[in-house]
């Protein structure tokens, strides 16, 4: 089972239909006059991607997409896939659609940034 | 080469959480240092108000390699099993339990610390980002003003001692020294209203020294010409990223200085003196100055020229940040299609997180290939024949 609660709120998906993130490094790289490169290291950034979810009512599905209007840090717990456990903000845009071949299941995307909690 | 930066920076136990900085050192400047943060806004707001007298501590370090966790450690906890383990080498100690990045092995983090005072604080609602500007703690004297209805006689004749006497003012003392220099009783009167700073600058600078206070709160009365121990060296084979090299003749440099004083004396006449220097009889540039105070004697003018001269050909250099570039500490800088270029470094300024400094220089000399300067370290200028130039020693 999914649940991402707001700390107030929770709710429960249906499924985690779609998950892809990606990583950014913070190395800075120095291009030496004399030719040749060298590189200051730092640690990447917390991931970054976006997260679909699957309702299989219409009501649930509108009511996430408010859930995630408002200003706050989300934490993701699934059981089914550990690695997908964090705390999130927003990034970008969020959208909902309409499963077209069911045409009654809902899918909500979300952008999301992994923070410290 | 393959390093890693890390800054924080700190009010009293509060780290604050850096987007980024700027931190520069000048010996041309007053202020000294001078810092710029780009911060997360906190949630305390007093807790960054210039107004509460706040101190910010800075660190800087440029790192080679990382240490292994301490609880990876093998030995186990006592100092005797280390010492069994190791026979008491602390290189073979590092050897073993830190990871250099780069393939010649271990080498010394570059570092630097500092605490500066907090001059301004701006916050950006929109952009949800506070800027603070830090310097070091000549600004106190800056804006320590003498108030009083009468003009001040302290009746002193050496400029340690008045120097002593005005830093107290400030709950600041000076570093113990020998370089000193002697004022006209006369000349020491301070008018109500002027600044501390305002006040001594012209005594200070006509005995030929400076006044300044590091990044680490001391300060320092020294003679002007004091060069601080170590060579930075900068290549363009290993650290420089950009190099521009100019001669400006509108710029910052001057070769004529005419320092102008105006008091009103005992009398009630206002009186005017003049002190200048020039390097050639047919000035192209000429600085002119106006202290309100009474004729210290000349000196001044030519300590401001000796300093302006030289930035008639500046270096401003861009390399990978290198914590321990100190000013007044000498520079080479190697670039192909030059000589290499040998003098003192003026100021340096670390960016982070782009890792990078900017140099500048002054009082270059080109040393050519043959030079003491270039040959082998360890090779002692009084190795060198009698009879040999420094140019021809190679």
């Amino acid at each position: 089972m999914t649940t991402i609660s707001n700390g107030i709120d929770t709710i429960t998906p249906d499924l985690v239909l779609g998950y892809s993130d990606q990583t950014y490094t913070t190395n800075v790289e120095h291009i030496i006059l004399g030719g040749g490169m060298s590189v200051s290291l730092g640690d990447d950034l917390p991931r970054e991607g976006k997260l679909d979810i699957f309702f299989l009512n219409r009501a649930d599905a509108w009511a996430a997409r408010d859930f995630h209007k408002t200003a706050a840090v989300f934490s993701l717990v699934d059981a089914a896939l550990p690695e997908l456990n964090m705390s999130y903000v927003r990034k970008s845009d969020q959208g909902i659609r309409l499963d077209p071949e069911t045409r009654i299941r809902w899918i909500l995307s979300i952008g999301f940034r992994e923070v410290n909690p | 080469m393959t390093d890693q930066h890390r800054f924080s920076a700190a009010i009293a136990t509060t780290q604050l959480e850096v987007i980024d900085s700027t931190f520069t050192l000048d010996d041309t400047w007053s202020p000294y240092g001078q810092a710029t943060l780009r911060c997360v806004i906190p949630a305390d707001l007093d807790s960054i108000d210039p107004r509460e007298g706040l101190r910010v501590e800075l660190r800087a370090e440029q790192a080679f390699g990382l240490p292994t966790a301490a609880g990876d450690y093998a030995p186990g906890g006592s100092i005797a099993a280390w010492t069994a383990a190791f026979g008491g080498s602390i290189p073979a100690i590092n050897a073993a339990y830190f990871r250099g990045f780069n393939t010649y092995g271990l080498r010394d983090s570059t570092t630097r610390r500092a605490s500066l005072s907090l001059r301004k604080r701006e916050i950006d609602w929109r952009d949800k980002v506070v800027t603070l500007e830090l310097a070091t703690d000549e600004a106190l004297l800056q804006t320590y003003a003498l108030v009083a209805t009468e003009i001040y006689k302290p009746g002193i004749t050496s400029v340690r001692g008045l120097v002593i006497n005005v830093l107290a003012l400030i709950g600041a003392f000076l570093e113990p020294g020998s370089d000193d220099g002697t004022i006209d009783p006369n000349a020491s009167e301070w008018v109500p209203g002027v600044s501390a700073w305002d006040y001594l600058a012209p005594l200070v600078q006509t005995a030929g020294l400076r006044l300044y206070c590091d990044e680490l709160r001391r300060w320092y009365l020294v003679d002007d010409t004091t060069i601080i121990d170590g060579l930075l060296q900068l290549s363009d084979a290993s650290t420089i990223t950009a190099d521009r090299d100019s001669i400006d003749l509108d710029g910052d440099w001057y070769d004529a200085v005419v320092i102008t004083y105006e008091w009103i004396d005992n009398l009630g006449v206002t009186q005017q003196a003049w002190d200048t220097a020039a390097d050639t009889t047919l000035p192209q540039n000429v600085l002119s100055v106006t202290y309100k105070r009474p004729y210290p004697g000349p000196g001044a003018a030519a300590r401001v020229l000796s300093r302006a001269l030289g930035r008639g050909r500046v270096q401003a250099v861009r390399a990978i940040s290198d914590y321990r570039a100190t000013p007044s500490q000498a520079v080479s800088i190697t670039v192909a299609g030059d000589d290499t270029q040998v003098g003192y470094l003026s100021s340096v300024q670390w960016a982070w997180p782009a890792a990078e400094m900017s140099v500048s220089s002054r009082g270059l000399v080109e040393a050519p290939v043959t030079a003491w300067v270039l040959d082998t370290p360890g090779v002692h200028w009084a190795d060198i024949p009698v009879g040999i130039d420094w140019t021809e020693d190679i």
